[in-house]
């Protein structure tokens, strides 16, 4: 995994050095705004490969990832629900959305029957709108129905 | 004379019925993200942040502080009560906190917990007000070059003290680096790395990619793993006020938990964690029966826990006199004091003195009320811990969503939260620290811009960084430690390899 790991960050320092081509990195008396970025890229870049080398011995006990099973059981879903949120917001509006989220949430994470679901996704959202939406202001998205 | 005019103002400020009120939310919010394992004072500072753009710029900071000081409090409590830190900083509360809980001893245990959290956080206070103006005015002389070398040395010590691989967390600090570059240069005006994009052109904003990291990394993080009914202590708790014998064996640890507490938190990268590691390894070395450490002796619970919160006034000393951030917490408060229009450093004394010593005043109260809150409401804290996780999961992701969306009104933040939530859950994963990310995230822009200005004064000459006195020593100071580091490294391996 730390190989890995270090690939990544190797190609993401390419990445940025691709990305700032445009940006002028001028010279010593007048570093242009692409210097800075470039010397992060290459630095990046070098100790990536530290992370590449295999080591001897056996290094630091690695944060192992969960089975396939759970990413798209739990992770996935919860992941797919939230870009579906971003996705519809402009269209359902917040209640909503918000509403649909946290009853899709409460029956996929905190295992609740559907009723239950309903009525904690019905109490959270009404609570959310009443402090954020009534008592301190914020402008949430009014979809196409008009709230 | 100045000072007590200087405390005045403070109190005038702080003491403000609304004011006061924020001060307790803050405080009661922190304690119970204390209390809960799992969701650490960033996590929530993070998604607290949005509250608090919506009421006044004093009470915002009052608030957000109490958040910081107050789940210092409560991380002792499910230390004690249930073998599990609810803060990092009160891992070794657990050693002998819940053993005396086990011995039927949890009151005690509890109590010297707060009466000794309260002492150090009080005095720290009283460090933060002696020391914080001195810095501030000895800051006023910082030019590009000692603004470049302050944040080379802060990085330089935030990713000593990481918690695991040094080479990972110099890698996430400049990750974290480029992520501040993100947006308009603030030299030259020009945008850099939005992709094209309007909504990247202001830069990322701190919030959403705070919350994504902490808040959403943390909900994803316990997804994967069961989600087991935590074993609560269900004996109940009597005795709460230490009795003379827990005093006597309690004062000396608490007074030099306070000590090594402050001073360790004035340091980046080192703040409450090492204050209260530190602490507890002082007490064994002194202790005449180190052989009870680990089986309930009470001075492993009162100088850790002293210390964890002594360190939250000296992280407060460089955050409010030169504005440099030592921790995530500070980082996040750095971010809101930014949003409220408040730039922390050596001006901030001259410019908004109700603010900063509204601020510094407020934490004296904020202590009043935590040792009000921890004792009788302890059945409460006990009751809160017992709220399954299944339950709280969903919650945490409704409040990511608010706090992303309330940033700027815009569902772009909210995106920006969902990728952040996916990168903080691989970076866990693959051992890559978030604190050096979200630190460098803040000081990186500073460190850039210090290093460019100081290079187009000096028309391209780099002795700029030595020929002034107090960047020399920082550089000087930063780079000590990176070879001795390195030099450390390299014995340690060629004493392995000699084995």
């Amino acid at each position: 995994m730390t190989r890995i790991t270090g690939l990544v960050i190797a190609l993401f320092g390419v990445g940025i050095l691709w990305e700032g081509r445009h940006l002028t990195r001028g010279n010593l008396s007048h570093p242009g705004p692409g210097s800075f970025p470039a010397l992060l890229a290459t630095l990046l870049i070098i100790l990536s490969l530290f992370l590449m080398i295999p080591k001897g011995k056996k290094g630091e006990e690695e944060r192992t990832f969960p089975p396939w099973f759970i990413f798209y059981r739990q992770l996935i879903p919860v992941y797919v629900a939230l870009l579906a949120f971003i996705g519809l917001l402009e269209f359902f509006g917040f209640i909503i959305l918000t509403f649909l989220l946290m009853f899709f949430l409460f029956v996929k994470i905190s295992y609740f029957k559907w009723h239950t679901a309903m009525l904690a996704a019905f109490v959270s959202t009404g609570i959310t709108y009443l402090i954020f939406g009534m008592i301190l202001k914020s402008s949430f998205p009014k979809g196409q129905l008009g709230f | 004379m100045e000072l007590f005019h200087d405390i005045y103002i403070g109190f005038s400020t702080a003491l403000l019925p609304s004011n006061l009120i924020y001060c307790f939310f803050g405080v009661l919010a922190g304690t119970l993200v204390g209390v809960l394992p799992g969701i650490g004072s960033p996590t929530v500072l993070a998604l607290l942040l949005p509250v608090t753009f919506h009421i006044p710029r004093e009470g915002a900071l009052i608030m957000t502080v109490g958040i910081y000081y107050g789940s210092q409090y409560g991380g002792s409590t499910t230390s004690i009560l249930v073998n599990i830190p609810g803060e990092a900083t009160s891992i070794v509360t657990c050693l002998d906190g819940h053993q005396m809980a086990r011995k039927g001893r949890a009151g005690s245990a509890l109590g010297i917990s707060a009466f000794g959290s309260f002492i150090g956080g009080t005095i720290s206070v009283i460090g933060l007000m002696l020391i914080g103006p001195v810095v501030a005015k000895f800051a006023l002389r910082f030019g590009p070059p000692e603004l470049f070398a302050l944040a080379f040395l802060a990085t330089v010590l935030l990713v000593l003290f990481a918690k695991g691989s040094k080479l990972k967390s110099f890698i996430s600090a400049l990750l974290g680096c480029f992520a501040g570059t993100i947006g308009l240069d603030y030299v030259s005006g020009i945008p850099r790395f939005n992709l094209g994009t309007a909504s990247l052109m202001k830069g990322m904003e701190l919030v959403p990619v705070a919350i994504g990291l902490f808040g959403m990394a943390e909900v994803l993080i316990n997804l994967e793993q069961k989600l087991a009914e935590r074993d609560i202590f269900t004996a109940v708790i009597r005795g709460l006020l230490p009795t003379r014998k827990d005093w006597k064996e309690s004062i000396l640890p608490i007074s030099r938990g306070t000590i090594i507490g402050f001073l360790l938190g004035l340091l980046p990268g080192a703040g409450a964690i090492m204050a209260s590691l530190s602490s507890y390894i002082v007490e064994k070395r002194l202790s005449r029966h180190p052989e009870r450490f680990g089986t309930g002796a009470i001075a492993g619970v009162a100088g850790p826990e002293t210390a964890n919160n002594a360190a939250t006034g000296g992280a407060m000393v460089p955050l409010l006199s030169l504005g440099l951030p030592t921790n995530a917490v500070t980082a996040l408060l750095l971010g809101a004091m930014l949003i409220h229009g408040i730039h922390p450093g050596p001006f901030l004394m001259k410019e908004h003195p109700e603010t900063f010593w509204g601020v510094i005043t407020s934490m004296y109260i904020g202590n009043i009320f935590l040792l009000i809150l921890n004792l009788p409401l302890i059945g409460i804290w006990v009751k809160i811990l017992k709220v399954p996780y299944r339950i709280l999961l969903p919650l945490i992701v409704l409040f990511c969503l608010l706090g992303a969306y309330s940033a700027g009104n815009d569902p772009y933040d909210v995106l920006i939260m969902v990728v952040f939530g996916a990168i903080g859950y691989l970076m866990r994963k693959t051992g890559l620290e978030i604190v050096p990310f979200i630190f460098a995230m803040i000081i990186g822009p500073l460190m850039e811009n210090g290093f460019r200005l100081a290079l187009l004064s000096s028309r391209g000459s780099f002795t700029i960084f030595f020929n002034h006195n107090i960047s020399a020593v920082l550089i000087g100071l930063g780079l000590t430690i990176i070879l001795i580091s390195i030099f450390q490294k390299w014995r340690s391996k060629k004493k392995g390899y000699d084995r």
